[in-house]
């Protein structure tokens, strides 16, 4: 009966409540499905959880056992020793390749001071004249 | 009464219910609580987790696409709510071997890799919760044979065998391909479909509905929290 | 001042016939449409039923598989004719009742048309295989988007009209018109939203669309329904409702139970709430309160003076939509108690009874009676046959009692069959076979019921109805001598 009651406005107005009033509940829901965005729990999540506690358990136990700096250090202290223990090289008769020139020589060089009983020098020391130095044994496998 | 207030009383009784019967519901169930296990009541350690093999996405999915759930279910109800746990082999096994027996309800779960549980609206149909237990003892029975074979006879043709000859359930052929053997047969041909020249294969939908199914054993052991068998019933099994 | 009053009662006159010219187009378009819908849901239920006692029929047919035609079934029911046929009626009635002309007949015919390709690419892709897999829920997941948008375009209209209606005081038939209007979205993207927007735990999905199910049910069709029948009766008997505070009784009792009911589908399932099942297995016996309440209104509405009623389709649709309230709130009570029936029918045919007497038996009913009123009025023209309407209305309560008792008791049967745990399961399908055939027998009686319906509805449509301000009436022509009731318009 308001002849006023009935003018666009109104109408405008109405139609934004309607809308609100249909999703109404789908804003809630957004708002709950927002709130939940995480995935739901899944047994396999939770079986992985013991698995991943026990990688954890081994990695420091590793660490413990292996630790790097350590490690590090001493590779840096065997390193600076190894040269020293380096083995000098040696050279003994049995050595020698028979036939070769070397061996010839040998034989000569033997052979010439027991004739000559002169004291000459020995022969120009090279590879072939066995030093004083003892052998060393070579390393352990 | 103004059209407020009754939008406002609307939307307090429907909300009520919306909050305490979707909602709440819904934010709770999807973070169950996995149970753990401990070794003085249940024997083992970690927590409980009913595994299942097997194409379980694909196949709930074809499943799902097939109606199957309009005539099969796949829920046993506890005692109060129906005689689920009583017929045979619907539940797990009686007289197992090894574990004795094996028959449970349904628990939470028993779904776990799928998106909507397909608990089902009638029984036509069997319910499906150990379908591959049954399977599996038919093909025992029938001399060590493959249980995904006899499903696939199954889809099929199920009034196939004479025993079947009333069944309700649909063919399913459309899942199969009939296609003509070019010098060795298929190793995945089907032993029955097929004649001198062609063999019958299961579609990847079949394969990934049988797989499906073959993966419904739902009697594994539950830890205690999940035990609502009688007394005498544990004691026995223990 | 009798010369006003008939002036006033001309205005009134004009004002509705201006009403229902604007209302022309959307109104008959919606039933019309729906029409079509319903014949190919009764089509698709035959289909379905006959493959249930012979599974052999169109067997090798991939897109008649029972799966598929079933779920095609009953979503066209649902979503092609009861959504449709609701919204040609609900427009014209809020329309009426807020006696406002409608300013959108364009835009509400547009989203008509939309919501029918919607639906039947829904159901096109559920024949071919990409349906869903959730009851009620089974067309493809693009679907209820664009349900959701035309729902709104084609009602808000309705929600404006009502706001700016002339007069203070509301009809009952409006509550529960707009009750329904604001419930569906709020149950539909409740649904949806979880189901297809949310991830949770695979029970709580299935928990949620039983409980859809149960909404779409008592917070949409029954509303509707019930809303219908409160406006029909007193026009078409010309007598009051006796009592208002009844009235408002069964509105709100259904407003404070309905929502809490659905869930007993899931009873026995491992749901965290134990007691969810049987809250809503409460709730639904407890919907009886809301429907006799309301029937017995509406009956008291009617037969509330010994003078003989006129005998027009539209009460004779009307009286047997409320016998099946009446029969659907015994049912609620009798399939829900939890020690005894519950167990039995929940795996039953007795689910799908139930929601074909809430369905057709209730709300299809009431829309018949609706739409027996409605389209003279739109279309200026009266019905052409009495028999026409006589063969509609008896063949159709036929095949709905049919149906409805038959699922309903062949349920309890197949029920007691599947307790029965040392008989092998044979012994259950056996005992459904009965029942489908007789199932199958009736939606058959159905069809042939509703092609009348077609060819009746089709006419009005092309203008082939009478000339005639006699309105149609179930009686012999003997009797249409006698002098009719005119009832207050």
């Amino acid at each position: 009966m308001d002849p006023t009651r009935d003018n666009p406005l109104l109408r405008f107005n109405t139609f934004w409540w309607a809308v609100w009033t249909f999703l109404m509940f789908a804003v809630l829901l957004a708002a709950v499905i927002l709130f939940n965005r995480k995935p739901p729990s899944n047994l396999e999540d939770a079986a992985a959880v013991a698995r991943y506690a026990t990688k954890e358990k081994l990695g420091v136990a590793q660490a413990a056992a292996l630790p790097a700096a350590e490690i590090a250090a001493a590779i840096a202290k065997v390193a600076a020793a190894l040269p020293a223990a380096k083995p000098t090289a040696v050279e003994l008769p049995e050595q020698v390749v028979p036939g070769s020139p070397t061996a010839f020589k040998l034989a000569a060089d033997t052979a010439a001071p027991a004739a000559a009983g002169v004291s000459a020098p020995p022969a120009a020391g090279g590879k072939n004249t066995p030093t004083a130095t003892p052998p060393v044994a070579p390393a352990k496998p | 009464m103004s059209l407020r207030l009754f939008i406002l009383g609307l939307a307090a009784s429907f909300g009520l219910a919306w909050l305490f019967v979707v909602i709440v519901p819904f934010v709770k169930m999807r973070n169950l609580e996995p149970i753990t296990l401990s070794k003085e009541t249940d024997g083992a350690v970690g927590i409980f987790y009913p595994k299942r093999s097997g194409r379980i996405v694909n196949g709930a999915k074809v499943y799902a696409e097939n109606g199957c759930y309009l005539c099969h279910t796949q829920v046993v109800r506890p005692t109060y709510a129906g005689n689920d746990m009583f017929r045979a082999d619907w539940a797990g096994l009686a007289k197992d071997p090894e574990r004795g027996d094996t028959r449970r309800e349904t628990n939470a779960y028993d779904f776990e890799g799928e998106t909507f549980a397909q608990i089902g609206s009638s029984r036509m149909g069997p319910d499906l919760s150990n379908l591959a237990r049954r399977l599996e003892a038919a093909a025992a029975a029938k001399g060590g044979g493959d249980p995904a074979t006899l499903l696939y006879a199954h889809l099929y043709d199920p009034r196939r065998s004479p025993e079947a000859r009333k069944a309700t359930c649909p063919s399913y052929r459309f899942l199969f391909t009939r296609h003509e053997i070019k010098g060795q047969p298929s190793s995945q041909a089907l032993p029955f479909g097929g004649d001198a020249t062609t063999e019958l294969l299961p579609d990847s939908d079949a394969k990934a509905l049988v797989s499906y199914l073959l993966a419904m054993k739902k009697d594994q052991p539950v830890p205690a929290a999940l035990n609502f068998a009688p007394a005498e019933a544990k004691a026995a099994a223990r | 001042m009798s010369s006003t009053s008939s002036t006033a009662e001309l205005s009134d006159v004009t004002l509705r016939s201006g009403i229902d010219r604007s209302l022309r187009h959307p109104v008959m378009f919606f039933l019309t449409s729906a029409a079509a819908w319903l014949a190919v849901s009764i089509l698709l239920a035959i289909v379905a039923s006959v493959k249930v006692h012979w599974p052999q029929f169109m067997d090798d047919c991939e897109y008649a598989s029972y799966g598929r035609v079933f779920a095609a079934h009953t979503n066209t029911l649902i979503y092609g004719w009861g959504f449709q046929a609701g919204f040609g009626v609900l427009i014209w009635l809020m329309a009426r009742m807020s006696r406002q002309e409608c300013r959108a007949a364009g835009t509400i015919l547009t989203a008509g048309h939309v919501w029918n390709l919607v639906v039947s690419l829904g159901t096109l892709g559920l024949l071919d295989g990409r349906g869903t897999g959730m009851p009620w829920m089974e067309f493809p997941a693009f679907v209820w988007p664009g349900l959701l948008l035309c729902y709104l375009t084609i009602v808000v209209w309705s929600f404006i009209q009502f706001r700016v209606r002339k007069g203070e005081r509301t009809h009952v038939a409006q509550w529960y018109l707009l009750a329904a209007m604001i419930w569906f979205p709020w149950i539909f993207i409740t649904a949806n939203g979880l189901l297809f927007c949310a991830s949770g735990h695979p029970l709580m999905a299935a928990a949620i669309n039983a409980w859809f199910k149960s909404a779409l049910m008592f917070l949409y069709f029954i509303p509707i329904a019930l809303g219908t029948a409160y406006y029909l009766a007193p026009k078409l008997s010309g007598r009051p409702i006796p009592s208002t505070s009844l009235a408002r009784l069964g509105f709100w009792s259904l407003a404070v139970v309905a929502p809490w009911a659905g869930m007993q589908k899931l009873a026995g399932s491992p749901l965290s709430g134990v007691f969810l099942p049987y809250l809503g297995a409460a709730a639904t016996a407890l919907l009886a309160i809301p429907l006799v309440t309301a029937a017995a209104n509406i009956l008291r509405t009617i037969f509330s003076s010994e003078e003989k009623l006129p005998k027009s389709p539209a009460l004779h649709f009307t009286l047997a939509g409320l016998m099946g309230l009446l029969l659907l709130a015994v049912a609620a009570i009798a399939l829900n108690l939890p020690g005894s029936s519950l167990k039995l029918t929940q795996f039953s045919i007795s689910g799908y009874g139930f929601e074909i007497l809430a369905l057709y038996g209730c709300f299809s009913f009431m829309m018949f009676g609706a739409v027996y009123f409605i389209v003279p009025r739109i279309t200026c023209s009266e019905w052409v046959s009495s028999r026409f309407i006589n063969m509609h209305f008896f063949f159709s309560v036929y095949g709905i009692v049919a149906i409805a008792f038959g699922a309903l008791f062949g349920g309890f049967i197949q029920g007691s069959a599947q307790e029965a745990w040392l008989q092998p399961w044979e012994s259950v399908t056996d005992v459904v076979r009965p029942y489908a055939a007789v199932s199958t027998f009736a939606w058959c009686v159905i069809l042939f019921s509703n092609i009348f319906f077609f060819i009746h509805l089709a006419m009005m449509w092309m203008g082939l109805g009478r000339r005639d301000s006699n309105p149609i009436l179930l009686d012999s022509p003997a009797d249409m001598s006698a002098p009719i009731p005119q009832p207050n318009p």
